[in-house]
Order: structure tokens, then sequence, then C-alpha cells
């Protein structure tokens, strides 16, 4: 029999269960971090897990490697002083869309131009989970959330072009498409330069259950009905998941 | 052992390279511009121009637990962007400096002029309790002399220590002796080496967080305090000129303390180097002298301190708006004395 | 024709009864049951509960074959 469970080697057992609510989609994303980890065999010693501040910013105290819990929005500008001081190290930022993209929104914007090889899991569940579920910079246009009950207004963030344009890896995926999410980490891990994984992943209690969804599995067959991989995109369109194609959008 | 003519802020990065600065992260700013430029093209240390001041701080600290000796360098407004970093470097025990270039506030404030108006921001700028360990150098040889203190004291309490200056002491060009201080290795292994988590969330000795049992962040909060004073104890540094013939003391630090000296006659003076925490020796000199006046170029953010420790009423001379003239000082300390021990204030 | 079977184990420690796995298993081989996840013995080992579990709390511990007898 296979041995499905290699992955645990990443994790702090002792340390488990998560925070996490029953069916939150963070815990899919630590699993396939680590099971990413285990097919590329990195090597313990020489890997850093870096969080932000918010429900998906618990995940470094769960890797059973050196780790860091930032302040919020602070995890990108850690991971490169930690890279440029030590380049032998790789270092894995696993943080929430509000946390990379709203109050760290800037720090992501620099790296990218900067292109330091850093790699960034995205927790994005369109919402501030952690807080209570306030509209996040990810949240689709007509998202009700408790802060936006006539919908939100604003254009989500299209973290896709800005990350394209300064030419790093950027790639898309869901917490349903389980082999498609861990290769996306694994290219990703593989990647020379900044990458960047945007994991579309379930908030069943601060978002998914006010809108209307069941519960965990619910969200995730929406994703399943939602999203289709296209492995051979420069740029993904809306409802398209895939690693994108790096250096050809100028 | 050669001499130079240096810039204060020059002076701080010869040091920092001495004392083993690996690392450094800064985001330009009146009057610390000079440190971030001096970087450039030093083989020893990396040096990153970051997008800002949480950035700049937040890279040091990343570099800092990577294994490097780190600075990063900054005035008020890039000073306050830190503030949140800065306790979050407490609670993750990361030494590094960050040296603080005085100029007035509030806000964009006179970018060119020295100030003191950042003594409570580097004693209690970050939120919750905390008890860091501040540096304020009078001259380019001090700067030089307290960037080797600064490192060693971050090294030994594992912590953020501040290095303050301003615009005067930072810009004045003065003769230094390149002197090697002794310096303090990092015992801490880098991060990669172990199964370690660092958190700004209240824990236990780096494993995880425990976020709802008070005796844990008490006993938190004691062990980080403690750590702190005890290291500070070991970087004593402070001058008292006693005065036989006077009847008042006068404390002041930084670049106004240049322009005390010219009091000698008429006061004993005290001018703390440490500032934080404070100088336990102050209240036994404070209490040889009937009263005590200190001046300071802000609204009187240290007399406040003082006053906790001496326990006695210090009158205050406040100059702000980055002016320092003499005479103005004078009037200032002889209308204090002309209206005998009331409790005043002669601000401007 | 052998016919696959597999056995979970179920840690109810870390199991948040979350209902994912029951809807994922094929074979309607695990069901909460006043507030606790049960497993049945209709398991073929397809490993949906197991990758699907954002808790790690369910694995598939055992795979074997069982003979069925040859029909028409
Ligand atoms: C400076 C600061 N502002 C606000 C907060 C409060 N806060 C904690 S988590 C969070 C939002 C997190 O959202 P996200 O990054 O999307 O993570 P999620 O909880 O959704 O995984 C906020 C606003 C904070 N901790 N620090
Ligand atoms: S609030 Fe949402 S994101 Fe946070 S743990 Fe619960 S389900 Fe997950
Ligand atoms: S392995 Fe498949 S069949 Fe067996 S319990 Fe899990 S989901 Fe059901
Ligand atoms: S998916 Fe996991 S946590 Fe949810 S009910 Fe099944 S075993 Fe329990
Ligand atoms: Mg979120």
């Amino acid at each position: 029999m296979e041995d499905t469970t290699r992955f645990k080697r990443f994790l702090k057992e002792k340390n488990l269960p998560t925070p996490w609510c029953p069916g939150c989609g963070n815990g899919i994303i630590l699993k396939s971090t680590c099971d990413a980890f285990d097919e590329l065999n990195l090597d313990t010693d020489k890997t850093v897990v870096v969080s932000g501040i918010g429900c998906s910013g618990r995940s470094a105290g769960f890797f059973n490697l050196d780790s860091v819990h930032t302040a919020h929005g602070r995890a990108i500008p850690m991971a490169e002083g930690i890279k440029i001081a030590n380049e032998n190290l790789h270092v894995v930022v696993l943080s929430g869309d509000g946390d990379l993209l709203g109050i760290g929104g800037n720090h992501l914007l620099h790296a990218s131009r900067r292109n330091t090889p850093i790699t960034i899991i995205c927790f994005s569940n369109e919402i501030y989970g952690m807080t209570g579920g306030q509209v996040s910079p990810t949240s689709k246009q007509g998202a009700k959330t408790i802060t936006t009950p006539d919908g939100c207004k604003d254009t989500p963030i299209n973290v896709q072009a800005l990350i394209k344009a300064h030419n790093c890896f950027y790639a898309r995926t869901t917490t349903f498409h389980l082999k498609h999410l861990k290769k996306c980490i694994v290219e990703a891990l593989r990647h020379p330069g900044l990458a960047f994984v945007d994991v579309i992943c379930q908030c069943i209690v601060n978002n998914g259950r006010r809108i209307g969804f069941k519960d965990g599995y619910d969200m995730l067959m929406h994703y399943k009905n939602t999203y289709k991989i296209n492995e051979n995109a420069d740029l993904l369109k809306e409802g398209e998941i895939g690693i994108t194609k790096v250096g050809v959008v100028k | 052992m050669s001499k130079l003519l240096l810039q204060g802020n020059q002076a701080i990065v010869y040091a920092a390279e001495r004392a083993g600065l690996g690392f450094f992260a800064g985001y330009p700013i009146t009057p610390a511009s000079e440190i971030l430029l001096e970087f450039v093209g030093r083989k020893r240390v990396k040096v990153l121009q970051m997008e800002d001041e949480i950035a700049s701080i937040n890279a040091i600290i990343g570099a800092s637990l990577a294994g490097r000796k780190t600075m990063t360098a900054t005035s008020g407004p890039g000073f306050s962007l830190m503030q949140e970093s800065i306790g979050l470097a407490h609670m993750m025990e990361v030494p590094l400096v960050i040296v603080n270039v005085q100029r007035v506030g509030p806000s964009t404030g006179m970018p060119t002029f020295p100030a003191q108006g950042d003594i409570m921001q580097s004693r209690f700028g970050s939120h919750g309790d905390y008890c860091p360990i501040v540096f304020y150098p009078n001259s380019v040889e001090e700067l030089y002399q307290h960037t080797f203190s600064a490192f060693n004291a971050a090294e030994e309490s594992l912590s953020p220590v501040i290095l303050l200056s301003d615009g005067f002491i930072s810009h004045i060009y003065e003769t230094v002796e390149l002197k090697t201080y002794p310096t303090v290795d990092r015992t801490r292994p880098p991060l990669g080496m172990g199964r370690r988590h660092f958190t700004g969330l209240t824990h236990k000795d780096n494993t995880k967080p425990v976020t709802s049992d008070p005796e844990v962040h008490r006993a938190l909060l004691r062990h980080l305090k403690k750590k702190c004073e005890d290291v500070s104890e070991k970087y004593n540094f402070y001058e008292y000129i006693g005065n036989d013939t006077a009847d008042t003391l006068l404390i002041s630090y930084g670049a106004l303390s240049r322009a005390a000296y010219k009091f000698r006659d008429k006061y004993a003076l005290f001018r703390p180097i440490r500032i934080f925490p404070i100088i336990k020796d102050l209240k036994e000199i404070a209490e040889q002298y009937e009263s005590v006046i200190i001046m300071e170029m802000n609204l009187g953010q240290y007399r406040n301190q003082v006053e906790s420790v001496v326990h006695k009423h210090v009158e205050l001379v406040s100059l702000t708006g980055g002016k320092i003239d003499l005479k103005e000082i004078w009037d200032k300390l002889t209308a204090i004395k002309g209206r005998g021990r009331k409790r005043v204030s002669v601000a401007d | 024709m052998p016919q696959r079977k597999g056995e979970v184990a179920i840690n109810h420690r870390y199991c948040k009864r979350c209902n994912i796995c029951p809807q994922f298993c094929p074979t309607n081989n695990l069901e909460i049951v006043k507030g606790k996840l049960v497993a049945y013995d209709r398991c073929i080992a397809c490993f949906n509960c197991e990758r699907y579990c954002p808790d790690m709390a369910i694995e598939v511990v055992k795979i074997y074959n069982v003979e069925t007898p040859a029909t028409g």
C-alpha cells in the first residue's frame, strides 16, 4: 500500500488540530503544501515558512520547520529579508488575501518588481475571515459581506495582472482540484524567481454560509462546477485555473 | 589606528560595519538618508532600499532571524511607521538596531531641522508593554562608539535597540578615531536549523502560540522586561559633571547637551547617553542638589520620565522649532530661578 | 472477480465533523451519527475522504481484495 501520509513529516502533529472552523479550506492548503514539499523532498533544515495575520496566518505554526508568524501584512518583506540574508533557504509565504493583497499589497507590488525568489501561497477566500467576514480585496463585485450588505461595488484586485506585469510566476487553483493544487505549488517551488499561487478556498463560517452555501462540501462542489483547468494560458480568464506561462505578457 | 573626519551619519555606518553588520534595509528620509547612501557599494553588507519603512524593519527582522546582524535608519515619520513591528521584534526576541535621526515634527514638520521629539516614541511607541534599550550620543565620536554599544546590547538582550540621533549631530563633521570595540556574536542558531515558531502571539519557548493563559503572558512580559533591564546595566553610559558651588542640576542629552557645557560654572551637569532604561544613579545625583532642571528640544517628554525616577519636581526648559540659541537658553534658565521653586514650564 | 475493499481509521481528536468526507464517499460508508463520525464496512479505498479532509482526521489504513462469487 502506497504511503499517502508522507507529507506529515513536514507537520508538527502535536500542534494539531488546527484552530480552523469545521470545513474550512485552509487545512487542505496546509496539507497540499506539505505534500508538495514531500514531492520535491525539500530539506527541512533549508526550508522556512512565513505567515501574516489572519486565519490563514496561523498555518506557519503547523510546519515542522523553522517558521515565522509576522505582523498583519508583513510576511513578504520578512520573507525577502530571510531569503536575501541566506540564499540557500527555500522561503515560503502562506497567508490570506486580506493580508497579502490588502494591508500588505504594496509589499507584493515591490517584491514582484524585485523578483525576489520566494514562493507565495495566497489563501483567497474572498473575505476577511478572522475578523468576522468583512469585504476583502478579492471579493467579487456584488459580493454580500457584513461590510457590504448591498453587495461589493468595487472591482476585485487583479493580482494575476500585477504578478504577470513583472514577469513572475502566477498560478491559480482551488481547494477542490487537489492534484492541480499540488502541481501548482510544486511548480511554484521550482520557479527560480518570485512565484505566486492563488488558491481559491472556502471560508464557510464567515463567508460561504452567509451567501447560501450549506457547508464546506457545497463550496468545494461550487469550485468543481465553476473552474475549468486551462494549462496553456498566457492569461487566465474568469472561471479558469492553471499555471500561466512566464514571461509572455509585456 | 586611523583618524577620519566623518559626518555623524557616516560614523554610524563605519561603526556598524566594524560591529559585524551584515544586512541593512532602509528608505530615504532627511536627515538620515546619508546612512543608506554610505552603505551603497560596501561589499560586506547586503543593502536593500525598500518600498517603505514598514518593509525595511520587517526585512531586517527576517534577516536577523536568518543569522545576520541587521540595522535600519530613519527619522520620525519612518520611525512611526515601524512601531508595530518594533513590538513584534520585542515579542519574537530579535536583535536589531534602529537608528532614528530626529527632525522637527509632528508630521512633516521641519525636515531639515533637528529635534528631540521622539523620546516618548522610542520608549513607548509600540503597543503593549516592553522595555527598550535606547542610546542617544552627543558627538560624532560617540555615535561611532555607541553604534557598537547598540549592536552589542541588541545581541545580548535579543531585542531591538534604538540609537537616537538628531539632525544636528548626524550632520556635523568631527574627527573620529576608528577604534574597534569588542563585539558580541550571535548565539542563537539562524533560521533553517530548528523546528521553532517565532510569533508575535503570546507563546512559550518558541514552540506554539498560547493565547488564552494570562499566566503565560505575564511570565513572558516579566522575562522580556528583566532581560532588557539586566543587559542595560552593562551599558550604564552617562556623563556627570558635579559642581560644589551649584544648587541646581541641569539635565540634557543629545544635540542640546552640547550647549549645556557653556553653563558648567553655574550648574552641575548630567547627560544620559543610555536614555532608557533611565540611569539609576540619577536619583542619587539629583538628591545632592536643591533643584533639577531639564533642557529638551520638545515639550518635556523626558522630564516626566525623569521625575518618576528622581521623585522630585523637575523644571523644564523647552526649545522647539529646531533652534539652539545660547542667549535664549540663558534667559529661560534665569527665568526659572527668578520665579523661585514654583512648578513652571518655560516653553516657547 | 476480486473486489477492492478498504478500511479507514478516524482520529476523533482531529475530526471536526464538518461533513465533507461523508459527502465525498461513493459508497456512503461514512456518516455523522449523534455528533460523531462513524465508518461502516463498505469502504472501497478510493481515498476521497483522506484527500479532502481538511483536518487530517481520516486515513485509509487497509486495502484488500475479496473474491466475489461469479455470477451468470
Ligand atoms: C495592523 C492590523 N490591523 C488589523 C488587524 C486585524 N486583523 C486580523 S486578521 C485580519 C484580516 C485577515 O484577513 P485575511 O488575510 O484574508 O485572512 P483570513 O482570516 O481570511 O484567512 C485583520 C483585519 C491586525 N491584526 N493588525
Ligand atoms: S472564519 Fe473562515 S477562514 Fe477562518 S477558520 Fe473559519 S472558515 Fe476558515
Ligand atoms: S476511502 Fe473512499 S470508500 Fe472508503 S470511506 Fe473513504 S471515501 Fe468512502
Ligand atoms: S472531512 Fe475530516 S474533519 Fe470532516 S468529518 Fe470527515 S474526518 Fe471529520
Ligand atoms: Mg481571507
